[in-house]
């Protein structure tokens, strides 16, 4: 999906993202910050600052989410690869669930014809 | 250890990003991590560590809240062994220069004073708030080791008298139990390299690994020469 013209707004995001991380995760296995962060910004999700994706990650990771694992680096730094675990898993299910419900809730709220001012 | 300094990150954003994360608590596990997670997200983008995560204090301040904090117990671990090891190290000489004498070990007010300001100094180095807020560190270190070493030489005053077996057992006991101790506590929660613990390549200076052995049998070191000084040179050592 293409990058949206305008960012979303920082608001918005903060709520989703850290379900957006896990499925990433739980999609294409265990990955890195900057992969994670591209695969954000393929979704169309556009460009999550290393400031916001790693403290979000470090909140996974507390929370028994995510389990990670250093690797060295081939010819540069090396890499913490996070992977999701089946606390996390269980998490995301729930989460989209619940996500899913509050999008259709919040949809045919804004679907509704505006009403004339009283 | 691993040195802030010696990533591939710009000093002016590494040194006081550690220094933040240190100053509010973060262990040195964590600071490692972070510092290399920076490192390598940086290499990856193509883009400095403040055009990707901002100004190093602030993102330091966002980390520091939800990351998990230094034990304190593993300060106290670090430092209880080096308070216990003086205090047997400054009993060792009165003790053999009595025993030597065929005499009870006189115990000096100087004596006293210097133990009771190990424990003191030892106390306000644990909770840091109080030489931060009240003293600065290096004050408190000045004043402490002045005390401390000062003391028994200048307060010669006999507070009491103690037999030679007990003085000795305490002593062998406080200098032997500091090492046993500190072998089991090294780690003064220094920053380390997450990298570092999975690179099979990686070496450690020799140094690293000879320094917390000789650090552990410093005090027994000391204080059997100090114990041969004063059998052997009585009067050259207080």
């Amino acid at each position: 999906m293409a990058t949206p013209s305008t960012p979303w707004p920082g608001d918005w995001l903060r709520g989703v993202l850290e379900i957006a991380v896990l499925r990433c995760l739980a999609d294409g296995g265990p990955s890195y910050g900057y992969a994670i962060a591209l695969a954000l910004e393929e979704a169309g999700l556009g460009q999550v600052k290393g400031g916001t994706l790693y403290p979000l990650l470090g909140r996974l990771e507390e929370s028994g989410r995510v389990a990670i694992e250093w690797r060295p680096g081939e010819g540069g730094p090396g890499r913490k690869y996070y992977e999701i675990t089946a606390s996390g898993t269980a998490y995301l299910v729930d989460s989209v669930a619940q996500w899913r419900a509050f999008a259709r809730t919040l949809s045919a709220l804004l679907e509704q014809s505006p009403s004339p001012p009283a | 250890m691993f040195d802030p300094a010696k990533t591939s990150l710009p000093q002016s954003w590494s040194i006081p990003f550690a220094m933040t994360l240190r100053s509010r608590g973060v262990s040195g596990d964590a600071i490692g991590a972070a510092l290399r997670e920076v490192e390598s997200h940086c290499a990856e983008i193509g883009q400095s560590p403040v055009d990707a995560f901002g100004d190093p204090v602030e993102y330091a301040a966002t980390l520091a809240a939800e990351s998990p904090a230094a034990p304190g117990e593993k300060l106290v671990s670090a430092l209880a062994p080096t308070a216990l090891g003086l205090a047997g190290l400054m009993l060792t000489t009165p003790t053999v220069e009595a025993w030597r004498r065929g005499t009870a070990v006189a115990v000096s007010a100087g004596l006293c004073l210097s133990f009771v300001a190990t424990l003191l100094v030892v106390v306000a180095l644990v909770n840091p708030q109080l030489h931060r807020r009240r003293v600065g560190l290096s004050i408190l270190a000045i004043l402490g080791t002045l005390v401390v070493i000062g003391a028994p030489i200048l307060w010669t005053t006999q507070a009491f008298t103690a037999s030679v077996p007990l003085c000795l057992a305490l002593a062998a006991l406080a200098v032997f139990g500091s090492t046993a101790w500190h072998r089991g506590s090294v780690d003064p929660d220094a920053i380390t390299d997450p990298l570092a613990r999975v690179n099979e390549h990686a070496t450690r200076r020799r140094f690293e690994r000879v320094f917390p052995v000789v650090t552990a049998w410093l005090f027994p070191i000391l204080a059997v020469l100090l114990g041969l000084l004063a059998w052997f040179a009585p009067g050259r050592v207080s």
